[in-house]
């Protein structure tokens, strides 16, 4: 069943921020270990390579700046939850007539 | 339209030098196999009677007389594989002779073999993954 995404908190490195989006993703390389073996129209094989950290990728209301390399105790609950200590891979915050001030941020678990 | 070589398999099995009959065989997933054909032995009949260029002159140039001495040399068999769980020391097979058999659905290929080099590497990365050399021969 559907869930809806409305009472999502986030907080990282003590502060709550009004976040509007976000996106938790996960990687994992894959070695391909395809050989001559594998008959005709067969599937490749593959063989799990390095695992990428954790991403989150947040879009957010307030005037709160956040600074890229700074890292944190980092929590989201809600409809979801993940937590631990993340650190800040990139971050921007901008303003426009007629809008909040609005900013977006991406962090990596350790 | 061109043939595939997936669904093949790769044997070899072989023996050491020796009186005691100690077998080797290859372990791996074979991702690349090249035949290198021997190539023909030819004896060069050229006459000395036979022309050339001298400077200043045009004398007609003649033709070399090569000879098929009806013997073969070289001819080899190259073997590129991931290394599998279990495989062994590839040097383990190396100076060893026998069989070697390569079967797809579009081609066969059986050779008497001496097991010439073998290579291995790890990286970062990437799968284990080896290259083995044999040797034609007519040797058993």
């Amino acid at each position: 069943m559907a869930v809806s995404a409305q009472g999502l908190t986030f907080t990282f490195a003590g502060s709550t921020l009004t976040v509007t989006s976000v996106q938790v993703s996960d990687s994992q390389d894959l070695l391909d270990a395809t050989h001559l073996g594998i008959a005709p129209n067969g599937k490749r094989e593959f063989v799990g390579g390095f695992a990428t950290n954790r991403e989150v990728q947040i879009d957010y209301i307030s005037s709160t700046i956040l600074t890229a390399g700074i890292s944190g105790a980092m929590s989201v609950s809600g409809p979801f939850a993940i937590s631990g200590t993340a650190t800040c891979s990139a971050a921007s915050i901008g303003g426009s007539v007629g809008d909040f001030v609005r900013g977006s941020a991406t962090f990596r678990l350790a | 339209m061109g043939v595939t070589a997936q669904g093949a398999t790769f044997l070899y099995t072989g023996r050491l030098p020796g009186p005691a009959f100690v077998q080797v065989s290859f372990v791996g997933s074979v991702v690349g196999l090249s035949v290198q054909s021997p190539q023909a032995e030819v004896a060069d009949m050229t006459g000395v009677g036979v022309g050339g260029v001298f400077r200043g002159t045009h004398d007609p140039v003649g033709h070399a007389v090569l000879v098929p001495t009806g013997s073969w040399t070289g001819g080899s068999v190259t073997v590129d594989y991931l290394k599998k769980p279990g495989g062994g020391d590839p040097q383990s097979l190396v100076r060893s002779y026998g069989s070697l058999s390569f079967a797809s659905p579009s081609h066969n290929v059986t050779k008497t073999v001496v097991c010439e080099s073998a290579s291995e590497e790890a990286r970062t990365g990437e799968l284990v993954k080896g290259s083995i050399t044999f040797r034609l021969t007519d040797f058993t």
